[in-house]
């Protein structure tokens, strides 16, 4: 018998989200004793600030230039490599319970197996392996899939609409009647993306999310080794959490989050001195990418509304810090307890009112780059609980979990089993990491290539609709942790500039070609 | 707002060969990997796609000069769409085709122009393999 793998990844989640990270609008004494119990990770990046992407580097342990899926709605491969087949094949029962997104959702001619289970009443598809041998959908026993709206064809999405018909109402509409993310405003101040959702909370998807999980984690024969991705919908946009909870934090009590300048005219200082799209978002005159709803305007984002966003966004936080707890309780009934590792992260940050923007996009700053990352190792292995500081990223996470089960990492894996502390990380080179972004979607083109290293993170871009390659950023982490002041044309941080840059290139895996199509918006 | 999406192959086989397949409006089935069949009725073509979705699209140029097919999906999320399919002569023996989507919300180009790409794949290897054959 070895040691049962609980990843749990959230959505779009800020690092300062978590009361062990400093966060002060959510209480999450569930994970921040995780935290207490286990490594936690200061510096973990995502190596894209979007879900398919990131998501795709958790499963194949991969930067998006060498898994191909380059921007939201490029599907990944069926048989890319996956460390869940590698579990699998080791003797794992293995689940992914909640939001798996490795398959673009638009679907009308039903390509994907994400998109084809539920109306099918399956719960895994037999497929093609990395490996060239067959087995189940990328390694998954079990995939009983949720997103953060009751569209579509999932799993969540068909038990509500057969067993709580009424409930279907009460959502926000991410789409509107073109097809784009909904610019819709509501709560008490009109904000965008919220939402009053009367809904039980018990028919909600994160207690979904958790009752599904324990339901599955129930069935496994004792002695029986795991892996279960418990993946939360939230606290993704939009921002509807149950209407009952909302007390839980009051908007009017919220403090402006340090990173939103409210006067307009330092704000807007602070942008102009960004790459120019940036300041093309922020006034509404270019908006690059998919991910932000079409037909809002950042510039129009007001206090209030960022205070109520702030809030409905912690009431989300909170809940899937309770849901973690009960998943929590029916481990430790089950008598495996000890025995069980817990990995909690998220696939990407969210701007939060960061410079006055929201959602996310070509922006690679700590609000999208700094994630929430905690490692409960089981109690059983005896590692001594610690804090590290080193940068780590998600491509790290399939070489742990290789690790835990007591595999050797494959040579497709590009990252290294996470340091249990610094001087581990010191010991075995950990030192940067790396975070990409291309898209090109109806005629405008960005790209970033961003390293994260010594205190500093640097950008630099490639040609697109925005920029002829030579723009760039530089901030200093430590004395500008709020990434205000844009070093990268500071003749005194030139020879820094190009050593990262340097660094960054030699680092950065080449981009796998032909560029896979992309088929879906997201 | 109109969005446009265009992905071409270059296909080891005469123009003529390429245009008796895919100017053949009710041959569709036969090259278009999510359609299961095709039946066409003076200007209208039905489509039954295999995930069971019925659909018709209007025919609204199928020039055997120009080699050109050009029709109109007619769905209601959809309030515009042309898809044009051009088949180039390159040379005795090859030929470039050439398929456009543009619609209206843009959105769906990229969907519908994803199914464009997969039945480019398939005509491509349908007509190379019968080379071979």
């Amino acid at each position: 018998m070895g040691r049962k793998i609980l990843l749990i990844t959230t959505d779009q989640q800020r690092f300062d989200t978590l009361g062990c990270n400093g966060g002060v609008y959510s209480r999450t004494p569930v994970i921040d004793s995780l935290a207490a119990h286990g490594i936690r990770y200061e510096r973990a990046q995502p190596q894209s600030v979007v879900c398919m992407p990131s998501r795709s580097t958790i499963l194949t342990g991969q930067h998006p230039s060498t898994h191909g899926v380059w921007m939201n709605g490029v599907p990944l491969p069926a048989d890319a490599p996956s460390i869940v087949e590698e579990l699998k094949a080791a003797g794992y029962a293995t689940a992914l319970i909640g939001k798996s997104h490795f398959e673009p959702y638009m679907d009308p001619f039903g390509v994907f197996a994400e998109n084809r289970m539920a109306p099918a009443e399956e719960f895994t598809e037999d497929d093609v392996w990395f490996d060239g041998s067959r087995g189940p959908h990328r390694g998954f026993d079990h995939m009983e899939m949720a997103t953060h709206s009751p569209a579509g064809t999932l799993h969540y999405s068909r038990w509500l609409i057969f067993n709580h018909p009424e409930a279907l109402g009460g959502f926000f509409p991410v789409l509107d009647g073109n097809l784009e993310v909904s610019a819709a405003t509501g709560g008490d101040t009109d904000a965008v993306q919220v939402a009053i959702n009367p809904i039980d909370k018990e028919w909600y998807h994160t207690d979904w999310v958790a009752d599904r999980t324990i339901d599955w984690l129930s069935a496994r024969d004792q002695g029986e080794d795991w892996f279960c991705w418990m993946s939360f919908p939230d606290p993704h946009h939009p921002w509807d959490p149950p209407a009952s909870e909302l007390g839980r934090v009051a908007w009017q009590d919220i403090d402006l989050p340090a990173g939103y300048v409210e006067n307009a005219a330092a704000r807007e200082q602070i942008i102009a001195d960004k790459p120019r799209h940036w300041m093309d978002w922020y006034t509404g005159a270019l908006v690059s990418n998919f991910e932000a709803p079409h037909d809002w305007v950042p510039a129009t984002l007001q206090a209030d509304q960022l205070r109520e966003i702030t809030a409905k966004n912690a009431v989300e936080v909170e809940l899937i810090d309770d849901a973690v707890g009960r998943v929590m309780a029916a481990i430790e009934a089950m008598g495996c307890a000890d025995d069980v590792d817990i990995i909690f992260t998220t696939d990407h940050g969210e701007l939060g009112g960061d410079f006055g923007l929201l959602f996310k996009g070509p922006y690679h700053v700590d609000a999208l780059m700094r994630l929430p990352l905690i490692w409960r190792p089981a109690p059983s292995a005896s590692i001594a609980p610690a804090v590290v500081s080193t940068p780590v990223g998600l491509v790290d996470l399939a070489p742990t979990m290789s690790s835990i089960a007591g595999l050797a990492a494959k040579d497709w894996m590009e990252g290294a089993a996470l340091p249990v502390d610094d001087d581990d990380a010191s010991a075995r080179g950990f030192e940067r990491s790396l975070t990409e972004w291309d898209s090109s979607l109806f005629g405008v083109e960005v790209h970033l290539r961003t390293i994260t290293r010594d205190g500093f993170v640097c950008t630099i871009y490639g040609p697109g609709t925005s920029h002829d390659g030579t723009e760039g950023e530089l901030y200093d982490l430590v004395h500008d942790p709020l990434q205000q002041v844009n070093l990268f044309n500071d003749p005194s941080r030139a020879s820094l500039r190009d050593d990262l840059i340097d660094d960054l290139r030699r680092s950065q895996p080449p981009q796998a070609t032909p560029l896979a199509t992309l088929v879906a918006p997201v | 707002m109109l969005g446009a999406v265009r992905y071409s192959s270059e296909i080891a086989r005469p123009a003529d060969d390429v245009w008796a397949m895919v100017g053949e409006p009710a041959r569709i089935g036969d090259w278009f990997p999510d359609f299961a069949s095709a039946t066409v009725e003076g200007t209208t073509r039905t489509i039954v796609t295999k995930s069971g979705m019925t659909f018709d699209e209007e025919l609204l140029i199928v020039d055997p000069i120009m080699r050109r097919l050009q029709y109109r999906l007619d769905l209601p999320i959809i309030s515009f769409h042309r898809g044009t399919i051009d088949v180039i002569e390159l040379g005795s023996d090859r030929s470039l085709v050439v398929y456009a989507t543009e619609c209206d919300p843009r959105i769906m180009a990229l969907v519908i122009g994803a199914a464009t790409k997969r039945a480019l794949d398939a005509v491509t290897a349908i007509l190379e393999e019968e080379n071979h054959g």
